[in-house]
């Protein structure tokens, strides 16, 4: 079922033109505040000038270890926390004329104007227990998108209905309490949510990182199925590199705060040419006893974000590091054509991938 | 035919599905303690808030000729071994003691008062307006001098026991309104700290801080002496409810700013938040909720401190003044080494007190782990 979305996905190769998201150099620091006064001391630098783009109905998968600023990224791309620097085009069609999509800067929008573009951008979130109010059933839940947005109409439970049905729960489930629910089926609930407006991007925060190896595997079929039924893009915030292959068109490797590497997924997996980017590959568990893994061990920990390395993030921990890396911020470059990186040895290299 | 399935399904889903209230009174109903203390309160509240009068044999302030009488033993068997299923009190003859040089009350076992039910006595109005005469329990067609004193009289020859009736009524009161009071000021200033933060947030905690730092009793005193001496009793009731109220909502507003700032970070928070949800949306619709079930258990819990607190204010005789009567201006009265050596018997109140406090902790215990239905299970 994948190889076939796959061809089908290489014959409609995207093009530029029809990026749906262009995130530019966005920032958004977390100020350290000290004393009573509230005295700012210091900023964590939790996404730092980063940029990347999203296709109409692509995925986009965005990894990183703990800490990297990668679910800061999707939060504030959709608002939830407000960018210190940078900008978010998003083609809208709420704002467009005519139903022709209109590009709109995300980041310096009002709040009411923020609101119309929330029915295209939702999100699936990481814990299925908490991201569920218990307090309401899972009819309320999934209409309450359409609700604040004042399109909860007489038929609007027809909708919900064939909603929960779409992602696999049973129409009497309406009216219960996301308590009775196991894991997966609250994921189900949670990304029925998600859709109840028609969105055109959804932000997926890490959302089969809390379920066990075979709910994920349904979740994730779940989600892409839905994207080829409603014409979705996705941002795959994930630190499962396995899932993040399975799901993602594109991949972006982010590296604290800041974006190391993007490209194709087959391109990043079997090419990488950012040596953190192959230090991820190499720590991916291959399914064959007999293969002899040549893991790459890094050294020292993930840099502090609130004071982080000069010149290159990477190179403390970087074995290809040279004099150079530790002066200047490396450039986030298209190496290859759709290859970014953000690498002073991008060219010498040759790594190894997956 | 549709429809029907439809329907029978809806009724399926209705027995399955159980919300997160009906949770709550299925495990709080499993907690047999906290269901007692539940009862009591109720039957406490009941008998002393509402219908006082009724309960009460004699008005509050009905003197007797009887002062400092020792309570008359409910007897079913007479001086003569004579067995009757109705319970009666023998008559009391006035005596001088001659060694403590005082004039004392003993039972005279040739008068016979049987009690019964429902007898026409004093006058009421219940809750001021429904007007009866028949109490619970006391003398058929009681004469002149006829009496029953179940836990015995004061110096002025009131019923002891219809004191304490109408004394839970406002030190009852007081603990209920008391906490509502320091609800409305806590968990709205909490709620509106922990939401907003910032500069908002500073204020109010700074000066919650300031008010517990300040010693309670000075500050009870100094409020207390501000109130007039002119006021009517009620006036100054109403007066000290607002100061307790005001001393006492500083841990609510804490605890409630503290759980609002946990949910705001709750991902269902976050998920109306990405769909554009007012911030009164997010307030009524997520966050108060949440807040409910333990503002609950805080207020059932700290009730007890409310009625404490009037109770040992008004027996310092900073609170509620006589003619008020509640169960501090009593214990006031019984504080004096002459009412302990003398008349021991108004130390019931403190009996009721217990009763009530052990009560409001059962409840309040109960419904803490009853409002959590999701853990432990």
């Amino acid at each position: 079922m994948t190889e076939a979305v796959a061809v089908q996905r290489n014959d409609t190769s995207p093009k530029r033109s029809d990026i749906i998201l262009d995130v530019k150099g966005l920032k958004k620091f977390f100020p350290i505040q000290k004393g009573l006064l509230r005295r700012v001391v210091g900023y964590v630098k939790a996404v730092d000038d980063v940029s990347f783009f999203v296709r109409e109905g692509e995925t986009l998968g965005l990894v990183g270890e703990s800490g990297c600023g990668k679910t800061t990224a999707g939060r504030t791309i959709i608002r939830l926390y407000e960018p210190t620097g940078g900008d978010v085009y998003f083609s809208s069609r709420v704002l467009g004329e005519n139903g022709k999509p209109k590009m709109v800067n995300l980041a310096q929008m009002d709040k009411s104007q923020m609101k119309l573009i929330r029915q295209e951008i939702s999100m699936v979130f990481q814990d299925p227990v908490n991201s569920l109010n218990p307090r309401m059933t899972v009819g309320d839940i999934v209409a309450e998108p359409m609700r604040i947005h004042g399109k909860y109409g007489v038929d609007s439970e027809r909708v919900i209905i064939s909603l929960l049905e779409r992602v696999g729960l049973r129409p009497d489930h309406l009216r219960r309490y996301p308590h009775e629910f196991s894991g997966g089926q609250r994921q189900r609930i949670g990304i029925a949510r998600a859709l109840s407006l028609n969105p055109r991007l959804v932000i997926c925060d890490e959302p089969v990182s809390a379920l066990d190896v075979s709910i994920q595997a349904q979740t994730l079929n779940l989600l892409e199925d839905l994207q080829n039924d409603f014409n979705l893009a996705y941002i795959f915030v994930a630190h499962d590199l396995s899932v993040v292959q399975h799901i993602s068109d594109r991949v972006a490797v982010m590296y604290v705060g800041k974006v190391a590497e993007m490209a194709d997924s087959d391109e990043l997996y079997n090419h990488p040419l950012h040596p953190y980017t192959e230090a991820l590959m190499s720590a991916v568990p291959k399914p064959d006893p007999k293969y002899k893994s040549e893991r790459i061990i890094m050294q020292g920990d993930v840099a502090d974000p609130s004071n982080p390395p000069s010149g290159c993030y990477f190179h403390p921990r970087c074995r290809y590091a040279e004099a150079i890396c530790k002066e200047k911020v490396p450039e986030f470059r298209e190496l290859r054509p759709d290859h970014f990186v953000a690498c002073h040895r991008a060219e010498e290299l040759t790594l190894k991938g997956v | 035919m549709v429809a029907k399935a439809g329907t029978r399904r809806e009724v399926k889903a209705k027995q399955v599905s159980q919300s997160y209230l009906s949770l709550v009174w299925w495990k709080f109903k499993k907690n047999r303690v906290a269901v007692f203390g539940g009862i009591i309160l109720i039957l406490m509240y009941f008998c002393m808030c509402i219908i006082p009068e009724f309960i009460a044999p004699y008005d509050l302030e009905h003197s007797t000729n009887f002062p400092e009488a020792r309570p008359q033993t409910i007897r079913f068997i007479d001086a003569q071994g004579k067995f009757s299923i109705q319970p009666f009190v023998y008559g009391l003859d006035k005596k001088i003691d001659e060694k403590l040089r005082k004039r004392v009350f003993v039972e005279n076992t040739s008068v016979k008062y049987p009690i019964s039910l429902f007898v026409k006595g004093d006058k009421y109005k219940l809750l001021g307006f429904i007007p009866g005469d028949i109490h619970l329990f006391g003398i058929r067609n009681a004469q002149k001098d006829q009496y029953v004193f179940i836990m015995g009289t004061d110096s002025l020859g009131r019923d002891f026991f219809s004191r304490i009736i109408f004394g839970g009524r406002l030190s009852l009161l007081i603990g209920l309104i008391g906490q509502v009071l320091t609800l409305l000021f806590g968990s709205v200033l909490g709620a509106v700290s922990g939401y907003y933060g910032g500069a908002v947030d500073m204020f109010v905690q700074r000066f919650t801080e300031f008010l517990s730092a300040f010693p309670d009793i000075p500050l009870f005193m100094a409020l207390a002496a501000a109130i007039p001496k002119y006021w009517s009793p009620i006036a100054v009731y109403f007066m000290l409810t607002i100061i307790l109220a005001f001393v006492r909502w500083g841990g609510l507003a804490r605890q409630v700013r503290g759980l609002i700032l946990s949910l705001r970070e709750r991902e269902y928070v976050l998920a109306a938040k990405s769909a554009g949800a007012s911030d009164a949306r997010l307030m009524f619709q997520h966050l108060l909720p949440g807040t409910v079930s333990h503002i609950i258990v805080i207020a059932t819990l700290s009730i007890p401190g409310m009625i404490l607190a009037e109770t040992s204010l008004s027996w310092l005789g900073l609170g509620l003044r006589a003619p008020l009567t509640s169960w501090g201006v009593l214990l006031q009265e019984a504080g004096t080494v002459y009412a302990i050596r003398f008349t021991p018997w108004q130390l019931w109140t403190v009996i009721f007190i217990l009763i009530a406090i052990m009560a409001y902790n059962m409840l309040g215990d109960g419904l803490r782990d009853a409002m959590d239905p999701y853990g432990g299970r």
